[in-house]
């Protein structure tokens, strides 16, 4: 017995840490695996001195910690911590007491792990490993039992878990999400985010990565192009580059819009750059975070206590770029060296100067005429990359095109300023919401119109305008079936087939029970309180919550009932035909009911003897006592 | 056997504590971290520990004492009570800890499932008849981390019977007795008298069964006599014995049933019981609980 506790914890252990791996630094993963070997050579050669290892070990795993962190604080020390100490105490894992120890450890063991994730797959490991802490528990109880039974107790646990669901789910909705800060263990560990620097092929390499970013809904339907999602504002030009500079502009005035406009969930801890649409003028955070909104309509933030990002973006009216007196200088600096054909072609379209939307017009039709659109165009470098991009190879990815736009409307002498950000995202038709992957990386151009007011260029639109429409992800898959001479019309099969549907479910499912987790905060408590206070509740809306809840009950007592159910469909089929009280039923036997019952029907003997049968069998199975509740059901009514 | 009340007290165990304390780690990290896995933890935690309370504490409403076995123990002697204990069906195998109030070091544990008795041990340091002490039940049923205890009142008087001397002392005394007692020894031989039928056993002689009643339809009897035995011994109390006489008589009692000698207790020239079986030794042995010594 004491053995099967000790290979559920070995095993409990390695899962948790395989879960979990990739928060653990390499040395420490060797470190704990060599521990682990320990373990597994003591318990199957029964080598006791091993155990002796305890005091070294530890003092080595502080070490270690301190090495890799340079602290002992903080949710990362504490988890390697903790992980430690499970295994320190399996080596002296010999009565009931070192296993409630072990358990205690294990349990805070998960809290540091759940708090260094915040994907809602991770729940599902989390009620795992709880499950299988109750377990030991319960095991722990069970020790001086000789004929234990495991499928006993695996059973006796989801009992308590399901008995003791409604409880969690109260607590879950109810209890009020207070927020206390972080006075305990606040520490910020963000990653840096998107680069501050746009060289022409930084993007093209952002795009082979297809790791998602953040997910998007939206309060209404919006257009592919509409979704271009503003992260860095970049004004300094250098030949081919550009990067971030002082912006000459006034932060906007105060935003009046009270109605949210669209929602978005960082899927990794990211410090930096928010990724807005062009309209938004407001945004609220609804992590623990700090929120800055810079000039130029762009906002960062800096997550706190380790939770990723997310916010509401609430769109305004366009209106006039509040631009500072001296915006001209800076919005068409230019530091290039003007070959030949570039000053050909400004020469050629003097008529230009200044006009903003005729020199837009002219791009469009510039970029349209031979341009193409390419992720693996070869390297521009040197001074003679903006020549070369736009008068030879005229081959490039958005990087290329927003870095030459630029250059080109400031030459044309109308300011203009490179975005980078995403564009478009992978749309889920079942749950209405977009995915944000890093191929879904962009940049394009943002020119101060006639009217005052800024706005974008992208020339891809017009090169590649796949790209614009179908979004990234799609873009680079049909771009490879056609570079495999594969025909792309399967692809879209494939997306609108039964299991791409089924597919987009699991998405939805995943993604609107993760966003009401994560984002239940005590702000959405007090919204559903006010709608359960105002919601009057129609009659059919309670009859089918009552028959889903009398549903759902059902099932729970046929699952963990079936021998009470059974005893009661027996005693209902007798009572049926003989009066008698349960309290007398009770203390029947088989030869009772027959004397009870003159004349039996010859279903209801046969019934009566399946009883005998699953009653007195010991070991029947779960399908053959609800058969026998079918066929009671059965004969109570038709009978 | 009743229970005093139908109150069950309940406590969180040691283990329990440790777990309490741990769980409050968990609630304080999650209003810190406001983290959504953290108040998940800590929820599923105290939703399975509150349910956990629930079944310790009804764990043992269903469990019916019926009776006790046996009521008769050795004076300073750890014995052992049976207690018929009936559970309920698809009652689940469960860790018992009984022990009766203020013999905390005499807990039993046992593993209740369907009707079975269980043994409780006990020992009292005077000889007489007692009324039980409170009999104290308790479970951590079903994760160890709440424990959970009933009383019960047992209605039978608890008979304690003398220590028993060892064996050869008690030989010695006895035989001194025996030479001393002249007349015991006379009227051993002669009431050679038929004394009851009782019921056949394995162990009597065939040449000992009453055919004629036996024909007459009253089954295989064994009759027994005052007298019948060439190995029957008497022991007479007498109102002038001590404790330590006493306790010799209950080794005379056990040693003659031990080697299946009847014996005879008398009390001043009257016969309490003459015979061979165990009821016969439980009948003499509750005369003694109840014997009266003279005051050293």
């Amino acid at each position: 017995m004491f053995n099967h506790i000790y290979i559920v914890s070995l095993l409990l252990y390695f899962i948790l840490t395989l879960c979990f791996s990739n928060y653990f630094s390499a040395s420490h993963l060797i470190f704990f695996g060599a521990i682990f070997s320990l373990l597994v050579a003591q318990f199957k050669f029964q080598l006791r001195y091993l155990s002796w290892l305890r005091l070294p070990l530890l003092f080595g795993g502080t070490y270690l910690i301190y090495i890799e962190y340079g602290t002992w604080k903080g949710i990362g020390p504490a988890s390697t911590l903790f992980s430690l100490l499970v295994l320190l105490k399996l080596f002296e894992l010999k009565n009931k007491r070192d296993l409630y120890s072990l358990i205690s450890i294990f349990i805070l063991y998960l809290l540091s792990l759940s708090l260094l994730v915040e994907d809602f797959y991770y729940l599902g490991v989390i009620l795992a490993a709880m499950f299988s802490c109750f377990y030991l528990l319960f095991s722990a109880e069970q020790l001086e039992i000789e004929d234990y039974e495991i499928g006993f107790s695996l059973k006796k646990i989801l009992l308590l878990f399901f008995q003791a669901a409604p409880l969690i789910v109260l607590l879950m909705i109810f209890f009020p999400r207070l927020h206390f800060g972080g006075f305990f263990f606040s520490k910020n560990v963000a990653k840096t985010g998107f680069s501050e620097h746009l060289e022409p092929g930084n993007i093209s390499e952002l795009v082979k990565d297809s790791s998602s970013i953040f997910d998007a809904s939206f309060n209404k339907k919006m257009k592919s192009n509409d979704l271009y999602w503003r992260g860095l504002v970049l004004i300094e030009n250098d030949e081919f580059s550009w990067k971030k500079g002082i912006i000459p502009e006034r932060r906007s005035s105060s935003p009046t819009s009270k109605k949210p406009g669209y929602y978005v969930n960082f899927h990794e801890l990211t410090l930096g750059a928010l990724f807005t649409l062009s309209q938004t003028g407001r945004v609220k955070l609804t992590s623990a975070g700090a929120l800055r909104k810079n000039k130029a309509g762009t906002f960062s933030s800096s997550p706190l206590m380790n939770q990723k990002t997310k916010f509401i973006g609430y769109f305004e009216e366009i209106s006039k770029a509040n631009l500072k007196e001296n915006y001209q200088s800076t919005y068409l600096q230019l530091s290039i060296q003007k070959s030949e054909p570039l000053q050909e072609l400004v020469r050629n379209n003097k008529h230009l100067y200044k006009l903003s939307e005729q020199t837009k017009d002219f791009l469009v039709n510039f970029f349209k005429k031979d341009f193409r659109y390419s992720l693996s165009p070869g390297s521009y470098t040197g001074s003679e990359a903006l020549n070369d991009f736009l008068f030879k190879r005229k081959l490039g990815f958005c990087g290329h095109f927003a870095a030459a736009s630029a250059v080109l409307f400031r030459t044309f002498g109308i300011p203009a300023r490179v975005v980078v950000g995403y564009q478009g995202g992978s749309y889920n038709e079942v749950g209405d919401f977009y995915v944000i992957t890093q191929r879904d990386a962009h940049s394009w151009v943002e020119y101060l119109g006639d009217d005052g007011v800024w706005k974008r260029f992208d020339a891809v639109e017009y090169v590649a305008p796949e790209r614009i429409n179908f979004g990234g992800e799609t873009y680079f898959e049909l771009e490879r079936l056609r570079s495999q001479n594969l025909k792309t019309d399967s692809f879209f099969i494939a997306r609108s087939s039964m299991v791409g549907k089924f597919r987009q479910y699991l998405e939805t499912l995943y993604y609107k029970s993760g966003t009401l987790f994560f984002n239940y905060d005590l702000e959405l408590q007090k919204k559903l309180f006010t709608k359960l206070r105002t919601t009057q509740v129609s009659l059919s809306y309670s009859l089918k919550i009552l028959s889903l809840f009398l549903f759902l009950s059902c099932i729970g007592i046929c699952l963990f009932k079936t021998a009470f159910l059974m005893e009661f469909i027996l005693f209902l089929i007798i009572f049926k035909k003989q009066r008698i009280k349960w309290s007398d039923y009770r203390y029947l036997t088989i030869d009772g009911i027959n004397l009870l019952l003159t004349n039996p029907s010859k279903k209801f003997s046969l019934l009566l003897s399946f009883y005998q049968d699953v009653k007195y069998s010991g070991n029947a199975s779960i399908t053959r006592k609800l058969s026998f509740i079918l066929k009671g059901l059965r004969i109570l009514i038709y009978d | 056997m009743k229970l005093r009340s139908q109150r069950t007290y309940i406590l969180p165990t040691g283990p329990g504590l440790v777990l309490g304390l741990v769980l409050l780690i968990e609630f304080i990290v999650a209003l810190t971290f406001g983290h959504p896995f953290a108040y998940a933890l800590s929820f599923l935690s105290i939703g399975v520990i509150v349910i956990s309370a629930f079944h310790t504490n009804t764990s043992l409403e269903k469990i019916k004492f019926l009776s006790v076995k046996n009521n008769l123990i050795e004076q300073d002697a750890v014995s052992s009570i049976s207690l018929n204990i009936d559970f309920p069906n698809g009652f689940e195998k469960r860790v018992l800890i009984c022990n009766f109030e203020g013999q905390k070091y005499l807990t039993n544990q046992v593993i209740g499932k369907e009707l079975s008795t269980i043994d409780v041990s006990i020992m009292q340091l005077k000889r007489g008849v007692s009324a039980f002490p409170r009999l104290k039940v308790q479970t951590t049923y079903p994760l160890g981390i709440f424990k959970s205890w009933k009383y019960l009142d047992i209605e039978n008087s608890l008979n304690t019977y003398p220590r028993k001397v060892i064996l050869e002392e008690s030989e010695t005394i006895f035989s001194q007795q025996d030479t001393n007692m002249g007349e015991n020894s006379t009227l051993n031989r002669n009431l050679d008298e038929f004394l009851e039928h009782r019921k056949f056993r394995e162990t009597d002689s065939w040449k000992q069964i009453d055919w004629k009643a036996f024909a007459r339809g009253r089954g295989l009897l064994t009759k027994t006599y005052t007298g019948n035995s060439e190995e029957s011994t008497t022991f007479q109390l007498l109102k002038s014995y001590s404790e330590k006489d006493l306790q010799m008589a209950a080794a005379f009692l056990f040693d003659g049933f031990e080697r299946n000698k009847q014996t005879c207790l008398m009390y001043e020239e009257q016969i309490i019981s003459c015979g061979e079986d165990f009821d016969h030794l439980q009948r003499c042995l509750r005369n003694l609980c109840s014997y009266e010594v003279r005051d050293v």
